[in-house]
């Protein structure tokens, strides 16, 4: 497509429109619009999602296009390692009670996605989720009004790179912004990120795997819990900063709440299982109240969330009731672990390790497996055998589906089936399972079928 | 090691040389040994804790920049070397690789003074290497499947003194960056293979073993079916890789 790259190297006048000007008020250049109107066409045609391409054209062509699409918006970035897509989906909920908001839905979180969820429409907010990667580069285009720092743990490293690299063009971008920044407190990375930002909204949204392995960002120093779930290093003296909200997990399922800075203890009952899941919601309230909506309505729509994309969905498949998760690294694994931990049931576990997932399959000997004995596992997916050798050494027996999902569960018999499956195994056995099932979400299912209790009422 | 006693397997400093999951070399020696009868035990050395003296292997992973230089930096203070100079059997990889040489460079040009153990210097190298891999053994290691498989993900040239063997030659991917794959020095085993590397080869942590225990590792054959599967298709991804940077060669990049 040559004449993309001319249009690109034409106009002088881009990098003048860089920032918001008066040209640059909410729409792409005609010639940009165009293509991309021809881009959604042929993508339709083909039967191709769209979730990416007409954005990438748009921003290939137009790079400040990202620029364009967000002035006069309220833009709000989500990012992490994990719970982008699920926060991205609460705060979508929450925001919603207050006006229409565009959102990246899809989970395309690289420019491409971005742009294609800007050019949808003219919604006065938008709430988008940004690869760790590109957070920086995001924040420069989009002027939010909001970031949202979830967790950085490790993940993809052939893609990704060192946490520590991903975590510093993090810090070099906040310390930019005047965006209000929303962030985990108790992520030690993260609030090295933050950095001396000024207007930091502290949030004690948990960590899924724990301080386990983790060390000082600052000193590199060995760092200990503290209490009231804190964290702090014994080197030089870092501790986790004073959190204004404050996720108090309770002793039987559903009765954790969310402190705020009024000192009121909320109940917060989210639809969507596990610790993590709490600590997006908390991410997502919080966001939702600091950008005007009110706490309590905010806190109603983001427990409502039942599934994200197909994420945490319950399909049935003739006589099997299938549940979908998605784990692509250890922390992710550690809370989808704790959350299927509950059941008995049959587990199909996929992991292709594409380009998108990582190629690098070592992390699965950081997933403590071993919680899985006893239970009837399938290894699926294209690296089904690496997962097969991790699960043997675990003490895990299991059995190899070849053949995918499909074959996976014709080996299992009918009732419950939890399916957890990496980015790509996802998305493929999301569209397969999808077309021929009745989608039903979490509230729908008995309780004792899978995770716990409380979260089902 | 005694008969009766069980096998002590050291990892080394987890919590800053655990980036890489090399952790599971770990798992793969301990369940490899009681196949064979032999009882065995992890131990995870952590930085606050003393390095424990009496273990029977010890493993070092990959790590993150920072994290290597304060690996070094305790390993050099809990006498480190002198575990290495008793004979133990050592398997250390990409950053452990390179902090057990005599000096390593970071990206930011900065020359750490490494611990000496291996004569290798290790210095940035133009681009980073990630990818599968495939090596052909030392035969020094008579390894009944010669062939090692891994994944890279590093940015160290690693240079070897004369005389200090290689762990394999690179058959695609780039190791240490001239050919070969890592070092050999006596029971200390040196390599950039993540994977983790005892994992995709059996025979190479088998091998492991029988340096530690002093005894031949009877083969146990059908405990995993799933390895030599794992193992063709690991070769088949490092044998793509190469087959792509021959591409590249031929088309070099910017021509498209």
């Amino acid at each position: 497509m040559s004449h993309l790259t001319d249009v690109t190297r034409k106009p002088a006048s881009d990098a003048a429109c860089a920032g918001v000007d008066r040209r640059a008020a909410g729409r792409p250049r005609r010639m940009v619009r165009v293509a991309v109107t021809l881009v959604r066409w042929a993508c339709r045609l083909v039967g191709h999602d769209g979730h990416v391409l007409p954005g990438r054209v748009a921003v290939r062509m137009q790079p400040s296009c990202l620029t364009r699409l967000s002035a006069g918006r309220t833009v709000v970035l989500v990012s992490g390692t994990n719970g982008k897509t699920t926060t991205t989906a609460m705060l979508s909920a929450a925001m919603r009670r207050a006006g229409p908001v565009a959102s990246n839905a899809s989970g395309a979180n690289m420019p491409g996605g971005l742009a294609t969820a800007l050019l949808d429409g003219n919604e006065p907010t938008a709430v988008l989720e940004v690869d760790e990667q590109y957070l920086a580069t995001a924040i420069h285009d989009t002027r939010p009004a909001a970031v949202l720092m979830l967790n950085l743990s490790r993940d993809q490293l052939d893609r990704v790179g060192e946490m520590r690299t991903t975590a510093a063009r993090w810090r070099v971008a906040i310390a930019d912004t005047d965006a209000a920044v929303i962030a985990n407190a108790d992520d030690p990375l993260v609030c090295w990120a933050v950095g001396t930002h000024h207007d930091a909204v502290w949030v004690a949204a948990g960590r899924a795997d724990g301080l386990d392995g983790r060390r000082c960002p600052w000193c590199a120093g060995p760092i200990d819990a503290a209490p009231n779930g804190g964290w702090a290093c014994a080197g030089c003296g870092a501790a986790r900063p004073d959190p204004r909200w404050r996720v108090l997990p309770g002793f039987t399922p559903g009765s954790a709440r969310l402190r705020g800075p009024d000192g009121v203890e909320r109940p917060l009952r989210a639809v969507l299982p596990g610790a993590a899941n709490l600590g997006n919601a908390a991410m997502a309230i919080v966001a939702a109240e600091h950008l005007g909506v009110p706490a309590t309505e905010a806190l109603s729509a983001v427990c409502a969330v039942d599934q994200v994309s197909g994420r945490y969905a319950t399909l049935r498949r003739g006589a099997q009731t299938i549940w979908l998760l998605l784990a692509k690294n250890p922390a992710g694994w550690a809370a989808t672990l704790e959350i299927i931990a509950e059941g008995d049931g049959p587990v199909v576990i996929s992991v292709n390790a594409a380009q998108a997932d990582g190629r690098d399959t070592s992390w699965l000997y950081d997933v403590p497996f071993e919680g899985l004995a006893g239970r009837d596992v399938v290894a699926t997916g294209v690296r089904a055998d690496d997962v097969g050798v991790r699960l043997a050494y675990a003490g895990v027996s299991r059995r190899i589906a070849d053949g995918g999902l499909t074959q996976a569960l014709r080996l299992l018999p009918a009732g419950p089936v939890t399916f957890v499956g990496d980015y790509t195994s996802f998305r493929d056995g999301y569209r397969l399972v999808r077309p021929e099932s009745t989608v039903g979400s979490i509230a729908d299912r008995q309780p004792p079928a899978y995770g716990p209790a409380g979260h089902a009422a | 090691m005694p008969r009766e006693s069980e096998l002590r397997i050291a990892v080394v400093l987890p919590d800053l040389l655990g980036t890489y999951g090399d952790g599971g070399n770990a798992q793969v020696l301990a369940e490899r040994a009681r196949w064979r009868g032999i009882p065995a035990r992890i131990i995870h050395a952590t930085s606050e804790q003393s390095i424990p003296r009496a273990c029977d292997i010890y493993l070092l992973g990959g790590g993150e920049d920072n994290a290597q230089e304060k690996a070094c930096r305790a390993l050099d203070r809990a006498g480190f070397a002198s575990v290495i100079d008793a004979g133990m059997p050592v398997v250390a990889v990409c950053a452990g690789l390179q902090l057990l040489g005599r000096t390593f460079t970071d990206s930011g040009n900065r020359v750490n003074s490494g611990l000496g153990v291996l004569d290798v210097v290790t210095v940035p190298a133009r681009r980073r290497a990630i990818g599968h891999v495939a090596v052909r053994a030392n035969p020094a290691l008579r390894l009944a499947d010669p062939r090692l498989l891994g994944f890279e993900n590093h940015r160290g040239r690693t240079v070897r003194g004369a005389g200090l063997g290689y762990l394999g030659r690179v058959e695609s991917g780039t190791g240490n960056g001239d050919g070969t794959d890592g070092a050999l020095a006596g029971n200390v085993i040196g390599t950039y293979l993540h994977g983790p590397m005892l994992a995709l080869n059996p025979a190479l942590a088998d091998r492991v073993l029988e340096l530690a225990t002093g005894r031949p590792m009877p083969q146990v054959l059908d405990r995993i079916d799933e390895i030599p599967r794992m193992r063709r298709a690991a070769l088949r991804r490092a044998r793509r890789r190469r087959a792509l940077s021959l591409r590249r060669v031929w088309r070099p990049a910017g021509s498209e």
